[in-house]
């Protein structure tokens, strides 16, 4: 396996033809020698059912750990795999020769489901974060903010990765943190979608304007299950969804999650495709050839993510629209942790156990002196149904 | 309406059973699509209607057990079962029409998902039971026996509202 991965390795870094701006030049006729392909082919075929804790996942994780440090050869950069409970993340991260201020956060989880290939979900995400570093790595000198790219273990068990990195952080790294980018299953689906911060920053704006152009993308609030009207409540809808960058967002840090799919079939709700055939995430169905059967239109879906994220990066004002966000972030803690409602719940209940129990007081006595005026001993109230209680045997 | 229901036990206790699968699934059928997508990869609304419905059923055949099983617990035994079991699901019919009306500000408003997953269910069961309470008390129990049945319906209720709140 491993003199496998040292083989690939090299055929993987290879370079690609650079476009003016952000990102890759590739021949959509020939897709299938592109880097992006190679890389769900081989990563998702070689590496099967990447469960949480499970051999294949690490594995997994040293392979894009040597990925990593091929592409950012060279570079002042670091590579390193962390421990995350049953779980590990590879960590690299890009310096920003400039200025180590601020950071921001890429990530992609790179686990699958029992007895899944999990080439969408999720070893194109991965194969985006990849790219994106390769693009970057070239451009480390100019870039604004150091950059870390994050794979994840274990997020399909309960993004143990994820909290675990979010946990290791200290309060400096929370700080200098302006950003996080999750990349979740990007290619499979019908659609392209960001979901973005939408209040009190530009964020998504300055998505918009350096969208690629291979796919389309979409943007949609962090809706999920519901119907959204808009101007309701100001447009204040969002609502994480359920993946990597969920821990950051919970610790105030910005988050945008590119992700494909359908919002189309149910308006209520995402699905993956209106194709059935295409609705494969979490099951073992999610193979590299189901994916391969969308062609080059799953390599176009990657390449646009991470020629846009590139574009983003290098593009005029980043760093303070992204300061900007991080400054900017509307606290969604009391409207989506599950924290506060359960307390309010509870406290209602305390308020009505009080309220039961004062009642149940003046049963007591009611009882006390319906009892005596019904020529009962008058000594208790009815508390247990013995029938001399109830009758005057 | 109450009384209406109780001169015909045959005809309401049908009526009533078609009202709690009705305003069960209505209550259930958005956890029900998001069971079905989640867990089966299925995006069938019709098969999740009729999955929820088959809960619906599967808790009104429960519901009687159940009921019957906490009355000896407690030794009640001086109500008519069979009515006071129409009673409860009719109540449980109205507490879930509570709850499915509260679900529809969802698409309305997103911002309430968290806060209304919480809690519009525990307010429909709880204005229900409160109003169970009250009917079946006044029906079933006097000034000297209220007290019981109340402490133990009591019991009942808190201990449903911790189980929900820890599951």
């Amino acid at each position: 396996m491993m003199l496998i991965a040292l083989i690939f390795i090299p055929m993987f870094s290879a370079p690609v033809a650079v476009a003016e701006n952000a990102g890759t030049s590739v021949n959509f006729d020939d897709y299938e020698s592109s880097e992006v392909y190679k890389f769900v082919q081989y990563f998702s075929e070689t590496y099967p059912s990447r469960i949480a804790g499970s051999d294949t996942e690490r594995q997994a994780a040293l392979y894009i750990k040597q990925c990593f440090e091929q592409i950012l050869e060279g570079t002042d950069s670091s590579v390193e795999l962390q421990s995350a409970e049953q779980s590990s993340n590879v960590v690299a991260t890009l310096n920003s020769a400039a200025s180590n201020e601020y950071r921001i956060i890429i990530g992609a989880h790179y686990d699958s489901v029992l007895g899944s290939e999990g080439a969408q979900d999720n070893a194109s995400g991965v194969a985006a974060l990849l790219e994106i570093a390769r693009q970057l790595a070239s451009y480390n000198l100019q870039l604004p903010v150091d950059v870390v790219f994050i794979a994840f273990g274990g997020e399909e068990a309960g993004l143990i990765g994820s909290y675990g990195y979010v946990g290791s952080m200290t309060s400096t790294d929370v700080q200098r943190t302006l950003m996080m980018i999750n990349l979740d299953s990007i290619a499979g689906g019908d659609y392209l979608y960001l979901h973005c911060e939408t209040v009190a920053n530009d964020m998504e704006r300055f998505f918009v304007d350096n969208f690629a152009t291979y796919s389309e993308i979409s943007v949609k609030p962090y809706t999920n299950g519901v119907v959204v009207f808009p101007g309701m409540l100001g447009d204040y809808y969002e609502k994480l969804q359920a993946s990597d960058q969920t821990p950051f967002r919970a610790m105030g840090i910005p988050t945008a999650l590119f992700i494909s799919g359908n919002y189309k079939t149910f308006s209520w709700d995402y699905v993956e495709s209106a194709d059935e055939s295409y609705c494969v995430m979490n099951s073992n169905r999610d193979t590299f050839d189901n994916l391969n059967r969308r062609k080059e239109e799953f390599v176009k879906k990657i390449l646009t993510v991470s020629d846009t994220i590139v574009s983003v990066i290098k593009a005029d004002g980043f760093r303070d629209m992204a300061i900007n966000a991080r400054s900017g972030l509307v606290n969604l803690d009391v409207v989506y942790s599950q924290r506060w409602p359960v307390i309010a719940r509870i406290a209602i209940t305390l308020i009505l156990a009080f309220v039961a129990w004062r009642y149940y007081r003046s049963l007591r006595k009611k009882s006390y002196m319906s009892n005596v005026s019904a020529g009962g001993t008058g000594n208790k109230v009815f508390t247990s149904p013995q029938a001399d209680d109830v009758f005057d045997l | 309406m109450i009384d209406k229901l109780r001169q015909n036990y045959r005809a309401s206790l049908w009526a009533v059973r078609i009202l709690f699968v009705v305003t069960f699934v209505f209550a259930q059928w958005r956890e029900s699509v998001t069971a079905l997508m989640l867990f089966m990869n299925n995006n069938s609304i019709w098969l999740a209607l009729a999955m929820c419905a088959l809960s619906g059923i599967i808790a009104l055949v429960l519901y009687p057990f159940v009921i019957n099983v906490l009355l000896n617990l407690f030794r009640i035994y001086s109500v008519p079962r069979a009515e006071y079991v129409l009673l409860a699901l009719f109540y449980a019919s109205f507490g879930q029409l509570i709850t499915g009306a509260l679900n529809c500000i969802l698409f309305i408003t997103p911002v309430v998902v968290t806060w209304g997953a919480i809690l519009f269910n525990f307010i429909g069961t709880t204005v229900a039971a409160v109003m169970f309470y009250a009917k079946t008390s006044k029906l079933y129990f006097n000034d000297i026996t209220r007290v019981y049945y109340f402490k133990n319906l009591a019991i009942v209720y808190f201990v449903v509202m911790i189980l929900g709140v820890i599951l």
